[in-house]
């Protein structure tokens, strides 16, 4: 059976509602630097969906973001990353705190999932959820989850999370590559009331 | 998730607790907490059930074994973790689960 048949099932059509998550934008990457969501203010909590995400730079590079405020990234933002992973030779495998790739009140892009690799086969896939984008009150939260496959040829799990120390709203999203472009993937943004 | 359905929603103003009632017609139900904030410092936000054969409706009942882990990072760039929290988990208890600490 064609896929188009089930294609909106599978994917959602934008800015369709189906029940209390709404598809708010589909964005494809083709050997772009960045890609950049502006932020919806009626939802309280937006969930970005990454799909089969390639660098470009072989053997693999970083999926990063940041978020604006009044259009301007490089916001402040205290977060944890941790990981598990598993080579597929079962030589290594571990669940650490990774201190290099949080952030303590710095304004650096924050890490997604690091060295996700390029090769024919190679991907990343997860969520990010972020809290209460517009309030004008707290700071902003997020999580994420990834599995992926890590460039060195491990099984690779993380979760990153924090907050943006604003109250100020946030406006834009942007996800890019460290050192070069994101080759292929796709990132949905879905907004749940 | 395309599925999900927003059954109730409920904003908290000095609330002691805030109950969701009629857990029934769905296999799955996902909670979320947006903007919670508590009225003293630190003081961790924790749930139970209370079964249909709790006649008391006291919530003290249900027996929860459970799991607690987290990962810390100071705005001070102090981090620990990930680490299981052997304080705030259960071993057939009826207390309230923590879900912050």
């Amino acid at each position: 059976m064609p896929l188009g048949t089930h294609k909106a099932a599978l994917f959602g059509v934008a800015g369709v509602s189906t029940g209390s998550a709404v598809l708010l934008s589909t964005a494809v990457a083709s050997d772009d630097a960045s890609i950049e969501f502006t932020l919806p203010t009626a939802y309280k909590q937006v969930v970005f969906g990454f799909y089969n995400i390639v660098p470009s730079t072989s053997p693999g590079d970083h999926l990063l973001f940041d978020c604006s405020v009044s259009g301007s990234y490089g916001t402040t933002k205290t977060t944890t990353f941790f990981r598990a992973y598993h080579t597929e030779s079962d030589s290594l495998t571990a669940l650490q705190y990774v201190t290099g790739l949080d952030q303590a009140q710095t304004t650096n892009n924050q890490q997604l999932m690091p060295d996700i690799g390029s090769g024919a086969d190679e991907s990343g896939a997860g969520t990010l959820t972020l809290f209460s984008p517009a309030s004008t009150t707290y700071v902003k939260h997020f999580y994420g989850r990834f599995s992926y496959y890590y460039s060195a040829d491990y099984a690779m799990d993380v979760y990153p999370a924090g907050y943006f120390n604003v109250t100020d709203p946030l406006d834009g999203i942007k996800f890019s590559a460290d050192s070069g472009n994101i080759s292929s993937g796709t990132i949905k943004m879905w907004g749940i009331k | 998730m395309s599925d999900w359905k927003l059954i109730s929603e409920a904003t908290a103003s000095d609330a002691a607790s805030v109950e969701f009632t009629d857990l029934s017609g769905f296999k799955i139900f996902k909670f979320v907490f947006i903007d919670v904030q508590p009225v003293t410092d630190s003081k961790p936000l924790a749930f139970q059930v209370n079964a249909s054969d709790d006649v008391g409706g006291d919530f003290d009942e249900s027996y929860i074994t459970s799991t607690f882990f987290d990962a810390d990072h100071t705005e001070g760039d102090i981090a620990s973790g990930p680490q299981y929290e052997t304080g705030d988990d259960q071993a057939q208890g009826t207390s309230y689960q923590r879900i912050t600490r």
